[in-house]
């Protein structure tokens, strides 16, 4: 299957995935589970990153009008995460051009490094995610909780996800 | 010189990004109500920070006009007091003055009372206006001031110039847009004053050696006088109102064993004259003639 029919494909799910979590998962009001950020990490490396940011806008777009949520919301925070990808990967691995080993998951990374990764990405996430939601009307310690726990929560998601679905699908 | 490719898609990477951000940014600010709360209360608290200061330099540098506008309202404050002390002169020598005066207009044309006191626009004798000095000599015998309202501004001869605590001069020349003002630091000026409350009034002059001294003359010997007495203006002329303060006493000395010279600290530092108030007395022209009627007598 061409590569850009099943990323296609695999996007669509994880959006219409993402839009089922938003519509019934509520745990808790200030916890956001966000599983199509994990998509957009997990793109082979050698998407280019303009195009991987402008999927990453309008998929959030989507995300944010076909949900209840603020329009805008997840399509600026996904941006952030499609910009800042590339220079997190060059920083943590190094890949030998025409090697082929441009996937991006805990099987080529190595565990420890994956998981740097997510942690910086998910982090870039839920800052701009929390700080564009509570916009300074919430308490600082609040605002703090709330990043830690939905940070924390969705990496343990994403590895799971990742290790069961990401990995063999994305590659 | 030639951008290098990484460079050229570094930028071009970070200004797509720059513009998906605003771009999500503004929605938020369009669909959120919290946001775009917030987002305008940070906005309005930075343009206040802003117009605090702005508005602090621009008082800082507008110093001059609110002198002269604390002056002019002092002006008016001076002409409602002129106007409510002729109201109660006038009643209490009718003997209809039963209470205190309840209202006074705005534009001070009339006053009345609720009960006995009404007045018309004639009661009111003074107009003033005010006026910037642009000239003020001080170094000679003969001290004149320019100020810059004219007659264009309704300015004629032989009106007073006052501050609210001194005698100025008076008008002598008049242009279309100046005036020349015989300044009281000049020995052609005399001025009808009296010391303290009492009624007792003298002429003062100045003393043609210090610009902080004037002197009273023709006080009878029999009058009391004490270091720190105020000089007022009599009211017994056209050119100023009656009971302006014009200074104290310093000392006084008794002249040719009649009456005795008192010398008059002035209230008004010459060298300080910014604004000044022009004085019209509104029925100069008819007492004038008056004061130069000559009865004939028939014989029979």
């Amino acid at each position: 299957m061409n590569s850009i029919v099943k990323y296609t494909i695999i996007g669509i799910a994880t959006l219409i995935i993402q839009l089922l979590i938003c519509e019934f998962v509520n745990i808790w009001p200030p916890l956001y589970i966000a599983v199509f950020p994990l998509f957009i990490l997990m793109l082979p490396n050698d998407f280019k990153p303009v195009l991987l940011m402008i999927t990453a806008f309008v998929a959030g777009l989507l995300i944010d009008s076909l949900s209840d949520g603020l329009l805008g919301l997840n399509a600026t925070s996904l941006t952030a995460i499609a910009f800042f990808k590339h220079s997190f990967i060059k920083g943590l691995a190094r890949y030998e051009s025409g090697s082929g080993a441009q996937d991006v998951n805990s099987k080529h990374l190595g565990f420890q490094r994956f998981l740097t990764f997510l942690l910086l990405s998910y982090t870039v996430f839920f800052i701009c995610y929390t700080m564009l939601d509570d916009f300074g009307s919430g308490s600082i310690v609040f605002l703090v909780i709330r990043l830690l726990v939905n940070i924390i929560v969705n990496i343990i998601i994403a590895i799971i996800l990742e290790k069961l679905f990401f990995q063999r699908l994305m590659q | 010189m030639k951008i290098p490719p990484l460079i050229y898609n570094a930028i071009g990477r970070f200004v797509l990004f720059v513009v998906l951000e605003t771009a999500g940014v503004l929605m938020i600010l369009n669909n959120g109500i919290v946001q775009r709360y917030r987002i305008f209360e940070t906005i309005r608290s930075f343009q206040c920070f802003f117009w605090e200061r702005n508005t602090a330099i621009k008082d800082y540098t507008r110093l001059k006009d609110i002198n002269a506008s604390l002056i002019k309202q002092n002006a008016f404050l001076l002409k409602q007091n002129v106007l409510y002390r002729n109201c109660i002169q006038n009643s209490i020598a009718e003997g209809s003055f039963h209470g205190e005066i309840n209202k006074i207009d705005r534009n001070a044309s009339s006053v009345t009372d609720s009960t006995t006191i009404r007045l018309d626009s004639s009661m009111v004798m003074y107009d003033y206006q005010l006026a910037k000095v642009i000239k003020n000599s001080l170094n000679t015998e003969h001290n004149y001031l320019i100020i810059d309202k004219g007659a264009k501004d309704g300015m004629s001869e032989d009106m007073g110039v006052i501050t609210p605590i001194g005698v100025v001069g008076i008008t002598r020349a008049v242009g279309a847009d100046y005036t020349y003002v015989l300044s009281f630091l000049n020995n052609k000026q005399t001025i009808s004053a009296k010391i303290g409350r009492s009624n007792i009034f003298g002429t003062l002059r100045w003393d043609h050696r210090s610009i902080y001294y004037a002197q009273l003359t023709e006080i009878p010997q029999h009058i009391k006088v004490r270091r720190g007495d105020t000089v007022f203006t009599s009211g017994y002329s056209t050119f100023y109102p009656a009971n302006i303060p014009i200074g104290t006493a310093v000392s006084y000395r008794v002249v040719n064993g009649t009456h005795k010279q008192i010398k008059v600290r002035l209230m008004q530092n010459f060298k300080d004259l910014d604004y000044v108030i022009v004085v019209k007395h509104k029925h100069r022209h008819q007492i004038d003639s008056l004061s130069k009627f000559q009865p004939s007598y028939s014989k029979r």
